[in-house]
Order: C-alpha cells, then structure tokens, then sequence
C-alpha cells in the first residue's frame, strides 16, 4: 500500500508542481521571450556569468527604448534563464523547458561550442531559431541544420589571419610549437593554426596535447623548450594559460611570439599575471577600441563599453559583447520581419546583414557569421593593444616573451 | 510477506494500476512533462541496476557511469554505423554484459572503501579513453547520432516508453532476484561474505552474475539515452556524479528493498526538479541540505521507516527487520 | 633533461603528498571518506590569497592563518555534524560529506565567484647542476614536506598523536583505556582539515585558484592515497612522491593528455594487486 503511494503520488505531485510553475510564467505581459540557459555554477560558471551580463545588456537597452517594434506595436523583452550548472544534459533539459513548458519565442544557446552543438538538436526538431554567441568551431554547424546561428565567424579564418601577420611581422621565424587543450574549440583552433602554418612554411617542432586538470606543465614546456621554438602556439581556458606562463617563466624560457587563445583575451588574464603576462598576444573576435557603428542599439562600440563600465564596472570582452550582439541580431530580424513568429524571423536571419557595434554580421548557409573580423591583441605593460585589423590598432607589434 | 494467490492478486491489480496511470500520464503530459517523466525511468533503471550489487549484495559500486557511458556510445557507434535502433541497443547491453563480467573479476575481489575507489577511477580512466580515442568515439568534440524522425512529440513518447519497458524489466528482474536463491545468497554475501563463502556459496560467481545483471541493464539505458539525446560528450555520459547521485538516491527510497528504488528515483527527481527551477543560484546547497536531511532523519530510506511508522499505528510490534 | 624530469616530479610530488595527507589520516582513524577535503585545501587557497592581498600579510603567515581557520572548521563540523556517523556504513559517511561538500562548494562560488584568482609573487628561479627549480615552487615543497614532517613526529611522540594512533589500531580498546574517542575523532578531523589547508596555501603560490578545483584535487588525493596506502602519513607521501615522478614521465612517454588517466589506471593496478599501497600495512583497512 505504501508503495503505491509513494510512488502515485510523486509523479501526481512532480506533474502538478511543474504545472503551477509554468502557469505563474505566462501569467505575464506579452513580452518577446528569448530562452537562455546559462551555466552560472560549474565548470564554467565564468563564462556563463559573462554570457548573462551580454545578454542583461542587450534586453535592458532595448526595453528602455520602449521595446521591438512589431508591426504596429511595441513589444517588449524578456530573458527566461535557467542554470545548467556547466552539465551538457541539464542544458539540453532545459531548452526542453524552455520550448514546451515557458513557450519562448526564440532561443539562446549554452556557452561553448560542445553544449551548443547539443543543443541545437533540439532547437531544429521544433524549428525555433536559436543564437550561438560563443561557439567559433565550424564542427558545432556541420550538421545541416536550418535554426543555429552563430555569431562569431569561423575559428579558421581566425587562424589564418594570425599565420599571415605573424609571417609578414617576423619573417625569420620559422619553428612553431602547439600545444592544445583536449576540448572542441582550444583543439580545433590549434588544429587549424597548425595546418596553415605548415601550408604556409612554417616547421612544427612540437605539437601535443593536455587535459584539463593537468596541474603541471613543466615536463611539456621542458620539452618545447628544447626544441626552441620561434612561435608558440597554446590554446585553453584561462586558468591552464595563467599556469602555462607561470612555469614558462619558471623555466626560463625566452620565446620570440607567445600566442594564447581563448581566456588570454580576458581581463582576468592579466590581472592574475601581472607583468608576466607582457607581450604575450593573444586574439578576439571584438574588443573595445573596434570602430564599429550600430543603430540599433549603443551607436558604436565606445558608448557599449562606457554602458558596459557603469554598469557592471570592468571592460567588456568579446564574449559579453557577442551575447549582446547575438540578442541584438534577433530583435533586429523581429523588427525587420515585422513579426515574432519564427519562419519570418528565420528568414530575415539567413538572409540579412546587420551592422553592429561588435562589427558586421551576415549568417551563412551553414548558420555560421561569413564576415570575418578577427582582432589580434597585445598585452603591453598591462593594457591590451589591438595590433590588427590595421584601421583600428592601437600599436605595433612587440616580439620577445619576456620582453628583452 | 506471504505467499498465496490473495496477495499475488493484488500485486498483479498494483501493477497494473501503475502501468496504466504512467501510460495515461505519458499520453497526456506536454513534451517537457514528457521529458521529466523520461528522466525519471531512466533514473529509476539506474537505481534499480545499482540495487542488486550496491543494496542486495552491500557492495558500494561508483560504476554505474562507467557502464552508462559504455552503453551510450556503443549504441552511438552501431547507429552511426547506420545499424538500427534496435541493434544498438542490444550491442550495448551485450557490450555492458563483457564489460561487467571482465572488470567484475577485477575488481571484486575487493571490499569496501576499496571497492568504491576502484569504481571511480574505472569511471575516469573510461573518460579519458572517450576522450583520447578521436578515431573511435569522435574525441572531447563529442558524438552526433542520427535523430530519430518524426515530430518532437512522436519522439518523445517513444522514448518514453522506451525506458518505461526497461523499468519493468529492471523491476522484474529485481522482484525474481530478491525472492530466489540467488537474492538469498547476495544477502549472505553482504551480512558475512566469509561466512556465506564457508557455508558453500560459490561467493565468487554470484559476485560476478550481480555486477553483470546491473552492468548489462544500465549499458542498455545508456544506449537509449544516446539515442534520445542524438549528440554525446565524454564528460556528459561518464560523470561520476551519476554514479554518486544512484546510491543517494536508492538509499532515500531503501537500499536493499524491492520498490525502494523506484521511490527513491521518483522523491529525489522530484526534489530536484523543484530545487533546480526555484532557486537558480543555491540549488547545489539545497540539495546538499537535503541529502544530509536524508542521512539523519530517514538513513534507512523512506520505505522503512514509513513500514516502521504504519506498523507501530497498526498497534503491532515491529518484528525483525521486515523485508530486506 | 631527465634530471629536470625527476626534478619536476619531486617538486609536484611533495605538494602532492601535502595535499592527501589530511585525506589519508582522516580515513586511518575515522574511517570516512572525507569528500570535503578539496573544498578545504580550496578554501584554505582562498585565505591565503585574500590575507595576503588584502591585508599585506606574507603568503606564509596567511597559510598559517588559512590552517587555524579550518582547524576549527574541520573540529566544529566533526564535532556536530559528523560525529553521528562515524560507525555507520561507507555509504552514509560518502553521502553525508558529498551532500556537507554540495553546501561548502556553492558557498564558495557565491562568496567568491569562478573566476580564477593568484597569489602573484615573483621569487625567480634557482638553477643547480643544470636543473632549473622555481623557488615558489621549492618554498611549497619544502613547507609541504616540513608539515608532513611534523604531523608524522607529532603522531609519535606527542601524548595527543600517541591517543590517535590508539584509536586508529582499536577504537574500542582505546576507549576502554579511557581515551575520549569523539574528541580524538573531532581534532583529527580539525588536523585533516589543517593540512588540506597547508596545502591550498602551497597551492595558491602556484597556480590559480577557484572552487571548481576541489574535484581535482579530491580525485588526486584518492590517487594518491592509494598508491601509498590508505591511512598513513608516509603512505601519503610515498604515494604523492610516486604520482608527482609518474605524471612527470606519462607526460613524456604517452603526451600531455594521458598524464591524468595514467595515474588513474596505475590506482586500479595498485587497488588490486597491492591493496595496502605501496607503503602501507596489509590488512590496515
């Protein structure tokens, strides 16, 4: 008897808990809702608060100008979150939840290109759009789908672009060490540098990787040393990078270009290095100084960073500033479309081109941004330098890591 | 716990009554309700395999993600392989049952606290392999699964009958276990493994046929998950989280009992279905408040002190330890 | 180059041993397995960082500042909360630290927050027969191993470490000798506790610090401890010794990335050929 209580009765109740939670939901105003799941706790917990903070930006911009305008009338919007604690299953239950249950208009994806791909799953299956904001890996958009839009271009052009400045800036160099992290995007990044560097003449004297965990580098940079490399090449998330560095200097080594991506272009990079993390260069896909103008939101990147400054008092990064984008991209296609509904604004998305503050963004066949902008960075004596696209940089490129 | 044909007549009725209120919820829930109630069978599977080696025979196993992601991507590998649903999952049933039988000769010869550990680093070790072997599993980039066709909804309830089918598989598995030799001689095992050895158990091969019974049946839920997801990771399907929240989760409903299990996984799901949508930024600690409100107020699980509280109303006196 | 790879292994190794000591004494004598123990070298991390930050004090004062503090958070919580279940089967005790640990880790994130923060100091390096070793590096070992050190003599030769080693050989005879056995319970948690804040603060000279690292490092001192033997304070330093030196050369023989899984696979070989360790006693469970 017990059992059949027990186990009735949870299912009634977890039914009728769930129900009352999701009619309190649209008992709301009629806003456009965009869905976000964001990793506030775990693993990546950094990078989801970022995510959260670009998104706060965007939806709080456009609702104190009175909202979308749709048709005739001015609708404005919401973000629904959830937290999918950095675990790739509770995102793709949540975006579940999102669809069925809180009914949002459109969709946001989870930070990363790993998650993103997992979730865009779901999004095709009930043909809502969904807007990726941190996932540069053309492997998270090879799977034929109709709904995924990702707002930062395709990590080869990125590569491509630092193998060509580095060779024109430092002609002599020609040994190339890569080291990656074992996970979609450090890997495929590194991965693509590696191969145009070989295309374009360079000798890759080492090429390993590592997994996240690893708490001593020495033994590996041991090695790269040896093999005296004129470029190194390493990819990981900021804490593997600050440590990487740190046992560089251990070791003494000297090395003419140190290129770190992903989590080098945060400002937490070099607050926790100090002067060790002096020219070592890194790469975005945005950063304050671009000259980018927006007439949607902001004007241009400037007034987005001093929006950025007073609100939530540091700079922003790429990462904030393609959520932000990503949001704006969306708006933007309702207001165009004339309507929320998401064939007209899948539409507008495929086809259109939007100018923003974070640069200009026109979705290709594969849902992934065509126009390619990358932004090599410098850190020089604490600040960090844009050293290319040529018409927005702040100075020239300094070899030598550490300085000499 | 009687036995003749009155109480094996309401048994039967139970049963069906179960079925018939989880296939009406199933048919009339929306998809996200859908989805929750898919979670919650595969969680009860889990818990159900767990209990044969981890209540039964009180050998505390971490590996349930072990044989989970094992399942998960051997159905990957035959489907992408463009092998048919049905072969997956049976591949990976077949392919949990070898791992089971290899690994369980390995590691239980072990006991306790050694035991356990051994079962997580099984756990890691699997991980890193999934994620180093790029040719086979696809690497940290993870694993996409051709999609299942049809609409979200006609998806939905597939799979959750799916699972559901392998709850009452798992369920019938533990009923027949728990009233057979077999369950008697795990019992032995877990009260005085020399004693039972001395009076003539052949400890070692029952050892072995419990891990390969729960092995078997969480590679096939695995395999199910895989293809109801359609992309895995490494880090996603072999998480030793799972492998913690099973045994939480079967000692809240009652480890070693038949049903305990299931009102485990229902109770704990629930929980933190509520906990999670409720309260974004200290979900984790008010899980961890729960799980230590378990330990000290109900550490034999929900079914027993509720058995405990139902007889002492019903004015008898509580006799042995009841069932298990 | 082998020299710098023993060396590195050596380095890593002490700190190691520092980190799985508290773990291992924890389980020696209460026979629990503490999965708050990462959280607590984190925790001890983020006292070292902040005294020192902010308040200017060395980073070893604000180690030992970060030892005191979880001293008496490690007694308290012993004391009151786990001190119920210290009989109880393994199964109780794991969840009960799991679901204790839950609390601690969210704590940390709110109060906190992810994002990584260093301890930064600039000693430079020392170089010695061709060997380079970072002298923050060597600072740690050289703290690691004296408070290693000192817990071992303290456990031999002190009239509290000689009631804990009694508890640990027979908590029932100890009691019977009058020996008050939840308070020797309750300080070898709070001396658990200690260490595993010795050794955030070595930590937190060397690499950057958030909550999310306490899985890591409770993994390590899993690794650790049973490859030197469950519930002996050389045992945790044999064991951390010999995964410092085994990850130091995985890394050069198989690549970067298996480095983690090799220490893994060598712990199952250990479990089950050698179950007491490397260094430990048989039939010590």
């Amino acid at each position: 008897m017990a059992r059949r209580l027990g186990k009735f009765a949870s299912v009634n109740l977890a039914g009728a808990v769930l129900l009352l939670g999701s009619t309190a939901v649209t008992l709301a105003a009629d806003p456009i809702r965009i869905g976000a799941p964001l990793s506030l706790t775990g693993s990546l917990a950094d990078e989801g608060s970022k995510e959260q903070q670009g998104l706060d930006m965007c939806v709080d911009a456009v609702n104190a100008k009175g909202g979308v305008k749709v048709g005739n009338e001015q609708r404005k919007v919401e973000a629904v979150k959830y937290d999918y604690q950095s675990e790739t299953g509770r995102a793709v239950q949540i975006v579940q939840r999102l669809l069925t249950v809180d009914k949002v208009d459109f969709l946001f994806a989870p930070y990363g290109s790993g998650d993103t791909k997992a979730t865009a799953v779901q999004a095709e299956r009930y043909a809502i759009p969904m807007i990726a904001t941190s996932a540069a890996s053309d492997a998270v958009y090879d799977q034929k789908q109709k709904n995924l839009f990702g707002i930062l271009f395709p990590s080869k052009a990125m590569a491509e672009i630092e193998v060509k400045f580095y060779k024109a800036r430092m002609p002599q160099a020609k040994k190339i060490a890569v080291f990656a992290l074992n996970s979609l995007f450090p890997k495929a990044i590194a991965g693509e540098v590696r191969t145009f560097a070989a295309k374009e003449g360079f000798d890759v004297v080492f090429d390993g990787l590592y997994s996240p965990g690893t708490m001593d580098f020495a033994n590996v940079l041991t090695q790269i040393k040896a093999a005296n490399p004129d470029w190194f090449y390493v990819t990981g998330y900021i804490q593997e990078l600050i440590l990487i560095r740190r046992q560089m200097d251990s070791l003494g080594m000297s090395v003419p270009i140190v290129t770190m991506t992903a989590g080098a272009a945060y400002p937490e990079f070099e607050q926790n290095l100090g002067a060790l993390s002096n020219n070592v260069t890194s790469n975005a896909w945005w950063h304050p100084s671009a000259t980018y103008k927006d007439s949607f939101i902001y004007g241009d990147a400037l007034e987005y960073t001093k929006a950025f400054k007073a609100k939530y008092k540091k700079e922003p990064t790429y990462l904030e500033a393609a959520a932000t984008a990503g949001c704006e991209v969306l708006l933007e296609s309702v207001e165009r479309a004339g309507s929320a509904s998401p064939d007209a604004v899948r539409k507008m998305l495929a086809s259109e081109r939007f100018d923003t503050f974070y640069g200009p963004i026109k979705f290709g066949p594969n849902g992934q941004n065509e126009i390619n902008s990358p932004m090599i960075l410098q850190i020089q004596n604490g600040k960090y330098i844009v050293l290319d696209p040529q018409d927005v940089k702040t100075g020239e490129f300094k070899p030598g890591v550490p300085p000499r | 716990m009687s036995g003749g044909s009155q109480a094996l007549l309401w048994r039967g009725l139970v049963a069906a009554g179960l079925i018939a209120a989880v296939s009406a919820f199933g048919l009339s829930a929306n998809n996200y309700l859908l989805q929750a109630g898919t979670t919650l069978a595969m969680s009860a599977v889990l818990c159900l395999a767990w209990n044969v080696v981890g209540g039964f025979m009180g050998y505390p196993s971490f590996a349930t993600a072990a044989f989970f992601g094992l399942g998960a991507y051997i159905g990957g590998i035959v489907q992408n392989q463009d092998g048919p649903m049905a072969l997956a999952w049976i591949a990976a049933a077949a392919g949990g049952m070898i791992f089971a039988a290899l690994l369980g000769s390995i590691l239980l010869g072990l006991r306790g606290h050694y035991f356990a550990i051994g079962t997580i680093a099984v756990v890691e070790v699997m991980r890193e392999i999934a994620n180093n072997w790029e040719q086979l599993t696809g690497g940290a980039i993870g694993m996409n699964i051709p999609i299942l066709a049809g609409s979200p909804r006609a998806a939905g309830l597939f799979f959750y009958f799916a699972m559901w089918m392998l709850v009452v598989i798992a369920f019938a598995a533990t009923a027949l276990i728990a009233n057979s030799k077999f369950g008697f001689g795990l019992r032995c095992i877990r009260q005085n493994e020399n004693a039972a050895k001395m009076v003539g158990i052949d400890v070692f091969r029952f050892k072995v046929a419990a891990f390969v019974i729960s092995g078997l049946i969480v590679s096939t839920a695995g395999a199910v998950y895989a293809s109801m997801v359609a992309f895995i990771e490494p880090k996603d399907v072999f998480n030793v989280l799972l492998s913690i929240e099973v045994p939480v989760m079967v000692m809240l409903g009652g480890a070693g009992t038949v049903v305990g299990p299931l009102v485990g996984a229902a109770l704990y799901v629930v929980l933190r279905e509520l906990v999670w949508v409720n309260f974004i930024n200290f979900h984790s600690a008010i899980l961890g408040i729960i799980i230590i409100a378990v330990i000290y107020l109900v550490p034999k699980g929900v079914l027993r002190e509720f058995h405990a509280v139902i007889r002492s109303k019903l004015g008898a006196r509580p006799v042995g330890l009841g069932k298990g | 180059m082998i020299a710098q790879y023993i060396a590195n292994g050596l380095l890593i190794g002490s700190l190691y041993a520092c980190l799985a000591v508290g773990f291992s004494l924890i389980y020696g004598v209460l026979n629990i397995i503490n999965v708050m123990h990462g959280s607590f070298v984190v925790l001890g991390a983020y006292i070292t960082i902040y005294c020192s930050q902010y308040f200017g004090i060395s980073p070893l004062l604000s180690a030992l500042i970060g030892c005191l503090v979880l001293f008496v958070f490690g007694y308290l919580t012993q004391r009151f909360l786990i001190n119920e279940v210290v009989a109880a089967p393994i199964f109780i005790s794991f969840t009960l630290t799991f679901g204790l640990d839950l609390l601690l880790n969210n704590a940390m994130i709110q109060a906190f927050t992810a994002t990584p923060r260093s301890l930064i100091v600039d000693y430079g390096s020392v170089t010695m027969a061709g060997v380079t070793l970072p002298i923050a590096r060597l600072g740690a070992m050289v703290l690691a191993l004296a408070l290693t050190g000192l817990l071992y003599w303290l456990l031999r030769h002190s009239q509290m470490g000689r009631a804990i080693i009694a508890v640990r050989m027979d908590r029932h005879a100890a009691a019977l000798l009058g020996i008050r056995v939840p308070r020797i319970y309750a300080i070898t948690f709070g001396i658990g506790a200690l260490m595993a804040a010795a050794a955030g603060g070595a930590m937190a000279v060397v690499y950057p610090i958030t909550p999310l690292l306490s899985t890591v490092f409770l993994g390590k001192s899993f690794v650790i401890c049973v490859l030197g033997g469950l519930g002996s304070v050389p045992g945790a330093l044999v064991g951390g010794l010999a995964l410092g030196l085994l990850e130091s050369f995985g890394a050069v023989a198989f690549g970067s990335q298996w480095s983690v899984t090799v220490g893994f696979a060598l712990m199952i070989l250990v479990l089950v050929l050698r179950p007491s360790g490397l260094a430990g006693r048989k039939g010590f469970e």
